[in-house]
């Protein structure tokens, strides 16, 4: 597979359709975005390698999803992540159908506050300090039989700090 | 259609196995959607994806 067949696909990645799966690559050097604190409060920023596939983890464990690493690659400007994950055939949910997603799952909306798209949402999860960033409709599909499934959203397990703004946040 | 939330992991996991298939030119169109939906939930569409909080330690 040559990454040249992959087009541009958002902020974060190459992608290549397929019918059972999608293939992501990375841009070079760059591996998405995560949410960190800092002084200002939480942040999206671009994120580690490790993060990343950490994100992509926490993917297939929370949402049921069936992320694999496929290979790394070196280009000019950097690594290279190269994943893919099954295809999702679908439409978009409405807000009230993604905030219940969320709920059902223990997670709270955090109001007025956006990392990424602005307007995405963003919900976080005490008891396990879990956060979830940039949902909207078409990180978030529903699929052909109803079933809502994540697949691009950044997930993160927020350090101490992270949470206690989080946390604050929902206050 | 009412949507589906309660699921499991691992029936979230077999419902993403068990889509069906489509060309991809109906992919690439189902995606236009997607982005047109989002694009109006976003009301406006313009991104704030700040990257001052590490600027370029990723790339390493």
């Amino acid at each position: 597979m040559r990454l040249t067949a992959f087009e541009r696909g958002g902020e974060e990645h190459r992608i290549l359709r397929g019918p059972e799966r999608y293939w992501k690559a990375t841009y070079p050097g760059k591996a998405g975005f995560t949410v960190i604190a800092t002084e200002s409060g939480p942040t999206l920023t671009h994120s580690l390698p490790r993060e990343y596939l950490r994100r992509l983890w926490l993917s297939n464990h929370l949402f049921g999803d069936d992320i694999r690493l496929e290979g790394c690659a070196a280009e000019e400007g950097g690594l290279v992540i190269v994943t893919s994950q099954p295809t999702i055939v679908g439409d978009a949910p409405t807000a009230d159908e993604m905030i219940a997603f969320f709920e059902t799952r223990h997670f709270s909306l955090i109001p007025n506050f956006h990392a990424g798209y602005r307007g995405s949402l963003s919900f976080y999860r005490a008891l396990d300090q879990m956060a979830v960033f940039d949902v909207h409709p078409a990180n978030l599909p529903r699929d052909q039989t109803g079933v809502l499934l994540p697949i691009d959203v950044v997930v993160v397990q927020a350090d101490d700090e992270l949470a206690a703004q989080l946390e604050a946040l929902l206050n | 259609m009412k949507a589906i939330v309660k699921l499991s992991q691992e029936e979230m996991l077999k419902a993403r196995l068990n889509q069906p298939r489509v060309s991809l030119e109906e992919l690439r169109r189902q995606e236009d959607r997607l982005r047109q939906t989002s694009e109006a939930f976003h009301k406006g569409g313009s991104k704030e994806t700040s990257k001052s909080g590490r600027g370029s330690r990723a790339a390493g």
